[in-house]
Parts: structure tokens; C-alpha cells; sequence
């Protein structure tokens, strides 16, 4: 039977909530702010605390409903950067949706099946991601770090399946073209 | 004219790229994207380097902690919580 010790909790849980909440929002002072409220709405909860799960995997399992409440907050300002990304593919192709010169893949001099064994990409693969705007960022980290079907995330962050795919197209597009930048023959 | 309605654009054939890598691409779309990579060179090399990239995502992380002063503070604070 597992039981809660609240006074070791900050000691024991608060930089690996730290960073899960700071993968999802890219912004220091709400992932501050939602360690904290996680950690007050367990002190609320404690009498629903039955112990059949891990202390730690309790307050990782409020700190993902706040999540998602932070992403609700913001769903109205998501939907209007929607409208923006169903036109901005200029960057990447021209009228008839060919490749433009400026923007055609170029061979980044290595072997893709190979794994990286420098941290230098990762560095630059970390920042890659948090240039990409908001809306594509949150869709990115639920498919790519949460494991989550594309049906699942659709319907918490209320998008269509082909707002799903526009956004995970210029995920794609802007980390490729953001590593193909910064991540010269490594 | 039926080898025309075969033929989409790099944007449709990258974005066929992202759907068959969550298996949502249709026998179709399929045929056309196989079609489209055995002419496009620029678009086979977005897929290699894409099917590169998505195996490197899962190592996407941080390294950020409170300082002890923060985590201080918060412990203080859940502590005088705790005796109400």
C-alpha cells in the first residue's frame, strides 16, 4: 500500500513535474505555476488518495488534467493561429505545391539510419522545437512525447483530423528545415 | 489522363509522408505518394530525413529545476498547509 508524504514531496517529485509541465507549456513561470497548483490540489485531495497508484504517478496524473486545462484556457487563441497556418505554406512551396528553390531538402552528409551519438543535435533539436508556435508545439509534444493517437488529441484540444494534419505537416516542415540551419554536418 | 489524376504536388506528398507514418493513408494515396517519391528526388529525401527525425523526438528533454531557494519556499508553503 503506498502512502503520501506531502512533506517530501518538492524534494521528491518537484523537477521531474518541473520538466514535464515545461515540455508541454515552453514557458518557465506556468510550469512553476502548475508544479505549485498540483502540489495544493493533492493537499485538497488527499482524502481521495486510496494508494492503489504510485504517490508519484498521482500527482503526475493531476498535473496532466492541469495541463489540459491550461490548454482549454487557451483554445480560443489556438483556433485563430488555425486559420493562419491554413495559408502560410508559401514559405515551403510554390502555387502548384512544388518544392520552392530556397526551401528543396538538402543532404545533411550523414548515414539516416545510423544513431546520433552527439548531444550537439539534441541541443538543437530541443531548441527546434521550442521556435514552433504554440498550437503546433502542443500537438507536436501530445504525438511525439505523450504517445497519443491523433483521434485522442483531436478531441481534447477540439481540432478537425485535417487541422490535426496541417499542423503536424508544419511541425515537420519547420523542425527539418530549423535542424538543416543549425545542424551543420555534425 | 489517368496516369494525371496519379500525379500530386511535393506538399501533398510530404504531408502523405506524415499519414502513412500513422498508418491513416489510404491504398490510393499510397500508390500516388510511391508514384510521386520514385520521381521526386527533393521528397525522397524528406522522407528519409523525416523517418530519421521521428525516431530522434522521443529524446526531446529538458534539463530545468526550481533553485533551492524555490524549492524552499514551496515546501514551506505546503508544510504550513499541512497544519492547518
Amino acid at each position: 500500500m503506498n502512502i503520501l508524504e506531502p512533506q517530501l514531496w518538492v524534494k521528491n517529485y518537484s523537477d521531474s513535474l518541473l520538466r514535464f509541465a515545461f515540455l508541454r507549456t515552453n514557458n518557465n513561470e506556468h510550469a512553476k505555476d502548475l508544479v505549485q497548483e498540483t502540489f495544493f490540489a493533492g493537499l485538497r485531495n488527499v482524502e481521495t488518495y486510496k494508494g492503489d497508484i504510485s504517490e508519484k504517478n498521482w500527482l503526475f496524473f493531476i498535473l496532466k488534467n492541469k495541463i489540459i486545462d491550461h490548454y482549454r484556457k487557451k483554445a480560443s487563441s489556438l483556433i485563430t493561429e488555425i486559420d493562419s497556418l491554413m495559408e502560410r505554406s508559401a514559405d515551403y512551396f510554390d502555387d502548384a505545391g512544388h518544392w520552392k528553390e530556397s526551401a528543396y531538402p538538402k543532404e545533411w552528409g550523414r548515414s539516416y539510419s545510423d544513431p546520433v551519438e552527439k548531444e550537439e543535435f539534441y541541443d538543437i533539436l530541443n531548441k527546434c522545437t521550442q521556435k514552433l508556435s504554440e498550437l503546433i508545439r502542443i500537438v507536436f509534444v501530445m504525438k511525439y512525447l505523450d504517445e497519443k493517437e491523433s483521434e485522442e488529441i483531436c478531441k481534447e484540444l477540439q481540432i478537425t483530423s485535417s487541422n490535426y494534419w496541417v499542423i503536424i505537416h508544419r511541425a515537420k516542415l519547420q523542425i527539418r528545415k530549423c535542424l538543416e540551419k543549425n545542424w551543420i554536418s555534425i | 489522363m489517368m496516369l494525371d489524376k496519379m500525379m500530386i504536388s511535393c506538399e501533398n506528398a510530404t504531408l502523405f509522408v506524415s499519414q502513412k507514418e500513422e498508418h491513416k493513408l489510404s491504398i490510393s494515396n499510397r500508390m500516388k505518394l510511391l508514384l510521386h517519391l520514385a520521381v521526386c528526388k527533393f521528397c525522397r529525401l524528406f522522407e528519409q530525413q523525416n523517418n530519421f527525425l521521428t525516431r530522434q523526438f522521443k529524446h526531446i528533454s529538458t534539463t530545468l529545476s526550481l533553485s533551492e531557494i524555490e524549492k524552499e519556499e514551496l515546501q514551506n508553503k505546503i508544510n504550513s498547509e499541512l497544519k492547518k
